[in-house]
């Protein structure tokens, strides 16, 4: 059996000032999954991933990384099995080189340096930075910061990574890389969890996702059942997936029916329901043309 | 983080929120002189107190306290410090007026800024003649600090999840464990800065000569009220200063 990485047990939290932010929060991850976790602005995303590495404490309820509660322990031990990767490069970057921003970490943790010269080698051509490795990593452009941020976690390989928008500002060849590099660590055997309102990035990549409303979770399930729920997606006041949308139309005005959620499927679903005879006409219709 | 808060303006309505900034800036600028000429603790004590109805009618007093135990640190330290320097009664009782002093200061400053909008404040420069470009610099200055706060606290949290520790090693590890807080703390808010500049620009910030407000400010009765009691106290006490010689 799978231990879990993560067990949060009633989870309450609120900031100095102001109403609760999250309201008994109960979520577990087993080692190896990849969920991406869902919800409008303001729903408590953020706040919940700073408990996994113990930025913040629960206040009421707790959170334990791989069987330890987070109270007990520092950020900077925890930090070891949980990476965190927050939205904004640009609150994190200050190093003189891309090369020392990538070897933060492992200077914090301690590794020899000849380890380190390694492992920041390897992260670099990763993430297709090795290039600007003696740069300023001020220069570097919005996509590779990002990228750069990422390597900076990726770096000292944690067990469990947690990415906050990555796709945030991130043009579509950029998530589509940004998408490739997180499947491959997640094949690696590593736990990833992604918090995105992102639908599209959202349908591409993940089979599993959790849906955050004002503090609560509102559902965890398959990606093509939640995604496809409309009364949920209206809920957390989430878009629906473009192919979900075109298909609950189709739906309502001709037979249609079953897992649209990937452009194979959908295109599928269209020629079962058109029936043989229509694809026909269709293909006469465009000789004709 | 907390002291700060104490400087927040927050959008209610009172009797101190209506009073004209003008007021409330001459009623900070006599405390101050008078907190700085003074040094004996029961004369600073009573200067602090007159901070009370004002935090009492603003309905600021929770603010008020924040800011206060905020302080405490900082209080601590001048109180040490000073000791430290004249370890003996006399000491003693230097460090508790030097210490009473800052914690007068503070109060009826934070008073000022806690009931007054940065947008009134500026008005009440532009009409005591400050140059507008000064002005709008200092109610941006009052309009960023909460910014500046919530990227701190991000900049910190981002830098601890990559194992930073502020609190190790010695004093001097300690001090350069700020660098990588401070650097992109400041970069960021050159570069937001510069932006601000910019479409400030695109809307034609500096073209016309004369500018106009929205709403205008004036004194009403209240004004002349709490003008005349804060001049009165004022005057009063810089009687005692001359005629009694107290310290
Ligand atoms: N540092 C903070 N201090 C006070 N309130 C905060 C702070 N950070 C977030 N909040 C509030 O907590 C709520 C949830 O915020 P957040 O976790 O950032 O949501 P999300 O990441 O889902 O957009 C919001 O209402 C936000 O205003
Ligand atoms: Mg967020």
């Amino acid at each position: 059996m799978p231990s879990k990485d993560i067990e949060i047990k009633n989870l309450w939290f609120r900031y100095e000032e102001g109403d609760w932010v999250l309201k008994g929060i109960d979520l577990e991850v087993e080692e190896g999954e990849f969920i991406a976790i869902m919800g409008e602005n303001g729903a408590g995303k953020t706040t919940l991933v700073k408990h996994l590495n113990g930025l913040l404490k629960p206040l009421k309820g707790y959170v334990k990384i791989k069987g330890t509660d987070t109270r007990t322990v520092s950020v900077a031990e925890l930090a070891k099995y949980v990476g965190l990767v927050f939205q904004n490069p640009d609150h994190q970057i200050f190093a003189e080189t891309v090369e020392e921003e990538v070897a933060f970490a492992l200077r914090n943790f301690g590794f020899p340096p000849g380890e380190i010269q390694r492992r920041v080698e390897e992260v670099l051509r990763e993430m297709g930075l090795s290039k600007y490795k003696g740069r300023s990593p001020f220069l570097l452009s919005g996509g590779e910061k990002k990228r750069l941020a990422l390597a900076s976690v990726l770096v000292y390989d944690p067990d469990i990574i947690v990415l906050d928008e990555p796709t945030t500002g991130q043009d579509y060849k950029q998530k589509a890389v940004l998408g490739k590099i997180i499947k491959q660590m997640n094949a690696k055997g590593k736990t990833v969890i992604v918090v995105t309102h992102d639908v599209e990035f959202v349908v591409d990549l993940f089979d599993e996702v959790v849906i955050m409303a004002r503090g609560r979770i509102l559902a965890r399930g398959r990606t093509e059942d939640i995604l496809t729920n409309e009364e949920l997606v209206k809920k957390a006041r989430l878009v629906m997936p473009q192919l979900a949308e075109a298909a609950m139309y189709l739906e309502d005005n001709i037979r249609f029916k079953g897992n649209y959620l990937r452009e194979d499927n959908f295109v599928k679903c269209i020629i079962s329901a058109l029936g043989e005879d229509v694809l026909g006409e269709l293909n006469a219709g465009s000789a004709r043309l | 983080m907390q002291v700060l808060r104490g400087f927040e303006y927050r959008g209610i309505d009172s009797p101190v929120h209506r009073l004209d900034p003008r007021v409330k800036l001459i009623y900070s600028l006599c405390s101050m002189i008078l907190v700085l000429i003074y040094t004996n603790g029961l004369v600073l004590a009573a200067i602090f107190l007159t901070s009370m109805p004002f935090v009492l009618l603003g309905h600021v007093m929770k603010r008020w306290l924040q800011m206060l135990k905020g302080l405490i640190p900082l209080l601590v330290l001048i109180f040490a410090v000073n000791v430290l320097f004249a370890p003996n009664v006399e000491g003693m009782v230097y460090a508790t007026s030097m210490t009473l002093r800052f914690l007068a200061l503070s109060s009826t400053f934070s008073i000022v800024f806690l009931t007054t909008a940065p947008d009134t404040m500026a008005m009440a420069f532009v009409k005591m003649g400050i140059p507008y470009e000064y002005t709008l610099a200092f109610t941006m200055a009052v309009r960023f600090i909460p910014t500046l706060a919530r990227d701190l606290q991000r900049i910190i949290d981002a830098q601890r999840s990559r194992g930073l520790e502020l609190e190790k090693g010695n004093i001097l590890r300690r001090i350069r464990n700020f660098i990588p807080i401070l650097v992109p703390l400041m970069v960021y808010e050159i570069r937001r800065s510069f932006q601000i500049a910019e479409s400030m620009e695109s809307r034609g910030f500096g073209f016309p000569r004369r500018r106009t407000f929205l709403h205008e400010v004036k004194f009403s009765r209240n004004d002349y009220l709490v003008l005349m009691l804060t001049l009165m106290f004022f005057s009063a006490l810089i009687m005692v200063k001359i005629v009694l010689r107290v310290s």
